[in-house]
């Protein structure tokens, strides 16, 4: 669009200023009687002042500006006063002139008036633009048709394939030319490009590998050789489809091996926050029993748990002890290297076994892993189970004994209060408490409403009741 | 900016026909600057000497007038220390059908006569209407002092 326009902007510039018409070159320069005294130069639209004096309309215009006399008598001059002189401008137009082009080699005069047209139409030293978009080469008017000859961009048709194409590309097209003929360099048989290409993957006599070079057969030779006489007696085709087969095999081993990484690797982090778990939650229990009782135990528990579950494995010893220590970079080198030694081996067989080997271990493995991860959980399981059975005991005791103290403290209170009142119902009351913790005991979620059945039938004594089982409701959440 | 055809053709002229007694050569890297010399007219008190002038045509010459400035000192009521000259076509009577030459021979005429009433050198022309014959005798010897070659 740009490069459009300016080209088009260009042309117009060429067109516009053809002359400077006070830049021509008068054949007779001197004859001065026809001259504006202001330019020096024969009128160009001749225009009289009422004193009689005669200028340029240009120049007694620009004069007037500067000073509003006469240039040649002062007499004050109204410019609207100023009249053309059109025999004179006639005459100055008839004078000859020189192209301006003269000193490029144009030799053309004309008369004045003439020079635009022939500078329009006929002057062959004026400059313009080759006519190719993409090249618009600034030339003169007499070189355009010799450069049409050899501009570089101008299309020409490829008398091979009769496609257009850039002159200057022409030579490069000729090499890839679809229509250009092509000698094989294999057979000499000469052909158009476009067939030389379906020539080239069946010439006979190009040299090729054979067939089943990717096995490891290192015959090459031309390929009427290779079906004729190589074929029928290549050591490697006599197997091929065991090597197929083995083929097939390495592949869905190497896929499978793939697998069973990434599997083992989203287990690691797994196995390591049970771990974690499992020693977080030891310690707490530790805490909770204080020391020597259980938690001790309960470590001990998890060191054989875990001594168990390293020594069952048959797995390699490497591999062994990059999981006993989560040696995991060790894990992944010893990976990467039988990866690597596995591709670096000549022989299909070794990479077979190799890969099956490896694939069996990390399988085995990965199963003892998943094993050693339930049975982990399993064993975290029981351990939470019997502490918390143990833990419910100790509570249950805690709240008889509890339940009993606050028994002994009502009855107190009740004996305070009225100290004539009937003697209350001591043994009865112990019992009540001994019986409701004995009710109490499958469950705490029983607890609560028991106590209140229990508290019923002393609703009826005195106010500060209320207050003293709201306080032991609020125990009784706590715990 | 392109020198203008007018200032071609005077150049032209100046150097194919110069004026008896002036010669006026542009300089090679500026065509609108000029070296001037007029020679003293004759039966004037400047008979003899060889007067230095520079010239410059302006951007808007010719609708504005040449710079005109003596670099020889003279002594002329119409001149003053610094070489400027009074004379009316250099100034509010300048005409665009005026050349270099004709100021040339203008300048060449306020030589041979100079006019105290129009002063520019007071003290000069103050000389001059007072003792005529002392002040045409002091520019005689400022000629032969500074206008010999
Ligand atoms: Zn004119
Ligand atoms: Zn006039
Ligand atoms: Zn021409
Ligand atoms: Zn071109
Ligand atoms: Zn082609
Ligand atoms: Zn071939
Ligand atoms: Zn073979």
């Amino acid at each position: 669009m740009n490069n459009n326009s300016t080209a088009r902007k260009q042309d117009q510039d060429q067109e516009e200023p053809l002359y400077d018409p006070r830049g021509l070159q008068y054949v007779e320069p001197s004859q001065t009687s026809l001259q504006c005294s202001v330019c020096c130069e024969y009128f160009t639209e001749p225009v009289s002042a009422p004193c009689g004096h005669t200028f340029c309309l240009g120049c007694i215009t620009q004069a007037l500006e500067v000073s509003p006399g006469c240039p040649l008598c002062r007499t004050k001059i109204n410019p609207n006063a100023l009249y053309d002189v059109i025999a004179l401008s006639r005459i100055c137009d008839e004078l000859m002139v020189y192209c301006p082009h003269k000193s490029l080699g144009c030799d053309h005069v004309c008369q004045r008036v003439q020079i635009g047209q022939h500078l329009k139409d006929d002057c062959i030293y004026i400059g313009t633009l080759c006519r190719v978009e993409e090249c618009r080469k600034k030339l003169l008017k007499k070189d355009l048709s010799e450069h049409m000859e050899s501009c570089p961009y101008k299309r020409v048709d490829c008398l091979m394939c009769n496609t257009k194409v850039q002159k200057s590309q022409l030579q490069e097209h000729h090499k890839t030319c679809p229509a250009e003929s092509v000698t094989c360099p294999h057979c000499e048989t000469t052909r158009t490009r476009l067939r030389h290409m379906e020539h080239i993957q069946e010439c006979p006599k190009q040299i090729v590998p054979c067939t089943l070079s990717e096995f490891g057969c290192p015959w090459t030779g031309p390929r009427f050789d290779l079906t004729a006489t190589h074929i029928p007696q290549c050591p490697y085709e006599a197997i091929r489809g065991f090597l197929e087969q083995n083929k097939q095999r390495v592949e869905s081993l190497e896929q499978e091996n793939k697998h069973l990484r990434t599997i083992f690797h989203d287990l690691r982090p797994q196995v390591q926050l049970l771990r974690d778990q499992i020693g977080s939650l030891s310690e707490s229990i530790q805490l909770m029993t204080g020391p020597g009782s259980f938690g001790d135990s309960m470590h001990g528990f998890v060191d054989t748990n875990q001594y168990q579950y390293h020594s069952q494995q048959g797995a390699p010893s490497r591999a062994h002890g990059a999981i006993l220590g989560y040696d995991s970079n060790g894990a992944e080198n010893e990976l990467h290297g039988l990866e690597r030694s596995g591709s670096g081996l000549g022989t299909v067989g070794d990479t077979h076994e190799l890969l099956i080997s490896e694939n069996e271990r990390i399988r085995s493995e990965i199963e003892t892993l998943t094993a050693g991860l339930a049975s982990l959980e399993l064993k975290q399981n029981m351990a939470i189970m019997t502490e918390s059975m143990r833990m419910q005991e100790e509570v249950q005791s805690l709240r008889a004994v509890c339940h009993g103290l606050r028994m002994q403290m009502h009855y107190l209170l009740l004996e305070r209060q009225n100290p004539h009142g009937p003697s209350p119902p001591t043994g009865g009351g112990g019992g009540g408490g001994v019986s409701n913790s004995g009710n109490n005991g499958p469950g705490i979620k029983t607890h609560g409403p028991g106590t209140s059945s229990g508290g019923r039938p002393l609703s009826t004594s005195g106010p500060p009741r209320p207050r003293f089982s709201d306080g032991l409701g609020r125990q009784d959440t706590k715990l | 900016m392109a020198l203008p055809k007018r200032i071609i053709k005077e150049t032209e002229r100046l150097l194919a026909d110069p004026a008896p007694g002036i010669s006026a050569i542009p300089h090679e890297d500026n065509l609108r600057y000029f070296d001037v010399i007029i020679e003293g007219p004759n039966q004037s008190p400047f008979e003899g000497g060889v007067f230095k002038l520079e010239l410059f045509l302006p951007e808007d010459y010719p609708m504005a007038p040449p710079k005109v400035r003596f670099m020889t000192k003279i002594y002329h009521p119409n001149i003053d220390k610094l070489g400027r000259i009074c004379l009316d076509i250099l100034k509010d009577k300048w005409s665009p059908a005026l050349q270099i030459r004709t100021v040339l021979l203008s300048i060449q005429a306020l030589l041979s006569s100079p006019n105290p009433d129009d002063p520019l050198a007071n003290d000069v022309a103050q000389h001059w209407k007072e003792n005529e014959n002392n002040a045409i005798q002091t520019a005689q010897e400022w000629t032969r002092k500074y206008a010999t070659a």
